[in-house]
């Protein structure tokens, strides 16, 4: 979903992830060392677990889980699907393991708070066969939205979390989640984060479970279990999820590798580190370089983060003088360690969060693990938040900021620099009109040059956003933009609950057919699965009919007039208006117009009466190049990227910018010569 | 028994230039040779005009991050691109430049003015760390696409320089790996690495 930002994008549905792979079948190749992204070996896990339907949204670093089990569907007997949001991606997993099944869902941290109401439901009903939540907080934010600590949702669910420190621990510990969820009817987490979903790493994978004597599907009635409209049954089900966690808590901790604990070599200090996730990993870099120093250290390694597995605790405390505790985000182990503190009566100094300096927000790293036990040691007294080393200071010259751009001849630019055209002939400054933005690739509108949207919250919102707007008194036109996935998935609610409104408002749908942000992955307009297999597209104007919505036009983005004008009049319309921008994502060497788009240089006035040369600095497009060396600024285009989209051409105010007509065979060979991008 | 000695590569490149191509072909020729290797990749925002940022550890290592200040060797795929990762480098480290240039939108709109080489290769130098500047094209380079001119194959070029100066690891796993990663463009994909390799052995700075 969510986005952000993903280099895959014009894989397609190639599933390109694995294509590099020595043998196709890298994921199953039984007994075998194998080479596996966190992600990966989640999938892996499930595979040998008898995974029977495995649900996910894709949103980055969670989304190579799917893509890799999606092309070993048919071979392995699953049903893999990306479903239309997190929610129901879910619920088609619970429903599943509720008729005994094993099922997955997969999704990044943002898709939890979308599935959390049927999450809490589930989770206190319990599951029949087994169902894995496999999730991945992006903590340190390499990929965009909230910054959020996932654990607090096992805690509010009242359901078991395992949180793997390595790529390897992502496929151990889901193993053990699958046996934990068949043994206790629990659904269970496996929480990763950015550090271990995106590593990669050999492990030894075990043997693919052979699935041919497992029961048919089955599920038997039981309303008191699986309905909530009885208060009684609610509270049993409440009480029951809570018994589940103890088992699951009890199985977890018999585990062995799960929760370890090293005694330490010398010392008299008694000095002990708690730790959890990929902190770990950072602690075990420093020990390996430099044993003696912390030699005298004891260190619990928690892979059991719900419930605690507090006996363990208990004994690893006692007598402890000083305790680190190395989690990311929140104080959630540290609290835990405090209160088996003050039940034990023991007097041990915590550093963590509360005390010693560790920070609430980003990503750990080895520097500051070491900064940690140096407070530990007591040779500081707090952790200095991203210190830079004395002996190397930062240099003076910086790196450019590089931020989200459209690319070459994307369909959103047309839409977006006709609506910032139709902006000014409504008689609008710019800054004037709002537009609110929202997930996926319609956002990079909020960058330099169209500056276009405003505002970016989750899936959808942009609707509801610019409701609340209109109705707090705003008289402006406001639009709304969001893609098609994003209406799917959470925006055709916000459009009934504005067309119910009556307020005047324009939503304006950047519909490419598929989600392209997070690699290009199907969606219900794709016209195709996942899988491959062709299917029913859903048709955004008869939603929108279906709404109440009264003004609906379809456009062609590339009609750069036509699309002005409909904006024009859809502002003005007196109501909900949807206009549908409907053009497919771009490809490199594939031409949106048999043409050559080329620079009259004559002709072309930059430095020399045009000052502010709109087709650089109104268009942005990467294919208009402006010359870093020579005096005069001096453009061209890239032609091995252009797609002659044309936008360049339309905003010249010389006519400088020539399109020519390019035979069928020129047209074919620059695709064929820039095909090799398509499978990077 | 003492451990082998780790070496700490960070691989930067921008969207669209395969840096992850070409962390994904270094691990799987350390695979073939039967070497310990652990890869991170944080590549956000990098098909869109970002910059994709790759640690790569060869040897035993248990975290998969690099810690700034201790990469052996920066490469990058954009001239630029170097600023970003020298805070990751060591003292006396290495560092493989291609020279290939590419503002950023925004940066060019709002008229932020791109380094100069020299103004680079000068904060290099204050920083200790010995930089090899390596052109887009190199004699060989690009043969079989000589008319588009095109520059995307630099992660191949780059890839044979490192390899060819540094010797990381043997040359026919290094060529095995990239014709399995990409099947479909193995000749000029190894045409592109050879050119880069050979650059580095003949070149001054390049062993």
């Amino acid at each position: 979903m969510y986005a952000q930002y993903i280099p895959e994008i014009f894989r397609g549905a190639r599933s390109a992830s694995i294509a590099w792979r020595p043998d196709l079948n890298f994921l199953t190749t039984p007994g075998k060392r194998l080479f596996l992204t966190g992600d990966e070996a989640v999938a892996r896990a499930a595979l040998e677990a008898g995974v029977d339907v495995a649900t996910g949204y894709p949103g980055n670093p969670s989304t190579k889980t799917i893509t890799a089990l999606l092309p070993l569907a048919t071979a392995h007997q699953m049903t893999v699907e990306w479903s239309v949001n997190e929610k129901v991606a879910l619920e088609v997993a619970a429903g599943a393991a509720w008729a005994g099944k094993r099922s997955l869902v997969t999704m990044k941290m943002s898709g939890i708070n979308v599935m959390a109401d049927s999450l809490l439901s589930i989770a206190h009903s319990g599951v029949r066969g087994a169902l894995v939540i496999y999730a991945v907080d992006d903590v340190g934010t390499y990929y965009g939205m909230v910054e959020q600590d996932s654990r607090h949702y096992a805690r509010l669910a009242t359901l078991p979390l395992l949180m793997p420190a390595s790529p390897e621990e992502a496929y151990q510990m889901t193993l053990l989640a699958y046996r934990i969820s068949a043994q206790t009817g629990a659904p269970v987490f496996v929480l990763a984060t950015t550090a271990v979903a995106n590593a990669i790493t050999t492990m030894k994978a075990g043997t693919i479970r052979n699935r041919v004597a497992d029961a048919p599907a089955n599920f038997v009635r039981d309303v008191r279990k699986f309905t909530k409209a009885t208060p009684q049954w609610c509270l049993e089900q409440h009480a029951d999820a809570l018994t589940r966690l103890e088992q699951a808590g009890e199985l977890c901790s018999q585990e062995e590798g799960i929760n370890r604990t090293w005694l330490p070599v010398v010392g008299p200090r008694r000095l002990g580190v708690v730790v959890s996730g990929v902190s770990y990993a950072y602690l075990e870099e420093l020990r390996r370089h430099n044993p003696e120093r912390y030699a005298e250290i004891a260190v619990l390694k928690i892979g059991q983060v719900h419930p605690l597995p507090r006996q363990t605790l208990n004994v690893f405390l006692a007598g402890l003088e000083r305790v680190l505790v190395l989690e990311e985000l929140e104080p959630l182990v540290e609290t835990e360690v405090l209160a088996e503190l003050a039940e034990m009566g023991q007097r041990t100094a915590v550093v963590g969060k509360r005390r010693g300096g560790l920070p609430r927000v980003g990503d750990y790293s080895v520097d500051l693990v070491e900064q940690a036990l140096a407070v530990l040691l007591e040779e500081t007294r707090e952790v200095q938040a991203l210190a830079v080393p004395a002996n190397r200071p930062a240099p003076k010259l910086l790196p450019m900021q590089r931020t989200l751009e459209f690319c070459p001849g994307c369909p959103h630019r047309m839409s977006y620099y006709a609506l910032n055209q139709a902006i000014e002939r409504l008689g609008f400054a710019q800054d004037e009109v709002i537009t609110t933005g929202d997930i996926g690739c319609t956002i990079i509108g909020m960058n330099a040059p169209l500056d276009t949207c405003w505002t970016e919250v989750s899936m959808g919102a942009s609707l509801g956003i610019a409701q609340g707007m209109k109705q707090a008194g705003i008289v402006r036109p406001i639009l709304a933009a969001m893609g098609d996935g994003t209406f799917y998935h959470n925006g055709i609610a916000a459009l009934l609950n504005a067309v119910q409104a009556r307020v005047n408002l324009t939503l304006l749908i950047l519909d490419n057919s598929t989600s392209a942000m997070t690699g290009m992955q199907p969606d219900a307009g794709s016209g195709r699965r996942a899988d491959g297999e062709p299917s029913v597209r859903a048709n955004i104007a008869l939603l929108a009919r279906g709404c109440g919505v009264e003004y609906i036009r379809r456009l062609d983005p590339y009609q750069l007039e036509e699309t002005t004008l409909a904006l024009q009049e859809a502002m003005q319309y007196p109501g909900v208006s949807v206009l549908i921008a409907e053009a497919p994502c771009t490809t490199p060497g594939k031409l949106v117009r048999p043409q050559l788009v080329q620079v009259d240089q004559e002709a072309c006035m930059a430095g020399r009466g045009c000052a502010d040369t709109p087709c650089y600095h109104k268009v942005g497009c990467p294919s208009v190049l402006l010359s870093l060396d020579d005096i005069r600024p001096r453009l061209s285009i890239d032609t091995a990227t252009c797609v002659s989209c044309g936008l360049c051409a339309a905003a010249c105010p010389f006519d400088a910018i020539k399109q020519t007509r390019v035979e069928e065979e020129q047209a074919v060979f620059s695709i064929v010569s820039l095909k090799h991008l398509l499978q990077d | 028994m003492a451990e082998e000695p780790t070496t700490n590569i960070v691989l930067i490149g921008i969207g669209g230039q395969g840096a992850l191509t070409m962390m994904e072909m270094l691990a799987l020729a350390a695979e073939q040779a039967e070497r310990e290797i652990r890869v991170l990749s944080r590549v956000s925002l990098a098909r869109l005009g970002g910059a994709g940022v790759c640690h790569i550890r060869l040897g035993p290592a248990s975290s998969p991050a690099i810690r700034p200040g201790e990469a052996d060797i920066l490469v990058t795929l954009e001239l630029s691109e170097v600023l970003r990762a020298l805070p990751m480098a060591r003292q006396g480290a290495r560092a493989f430049v291609s020279t290939y240039r590419r503002l950023p939108i925004a940066a060019g709109v709002a008229g932020v003015r791109y380094p100069t080489r020299s103004e680079i290769e000068h904060t290099l130098t204050e920083r200790d760390v010995h930089g090899t500047f390596v052109p887009e094209q190199l004699p060989g380079s690009t043969a079989g696409d000589e008319q588009t001119g095109q520059t995307e194959r630099i992660n191949m070029v780059m890839l044979g320089v490192l390899c060819g100066a540094m010797e990381l690891l043997p040359r026919r796993a290094l060529e095995e790996a990239i014709a399995l990663r990409l099947p479909r463009f193995a000749v000029q994909s190894l045409q592109a690495f050879d050119a880069g390799w050979q650059f580095a052995k003949i070149s001054p700075t390049g062993g």
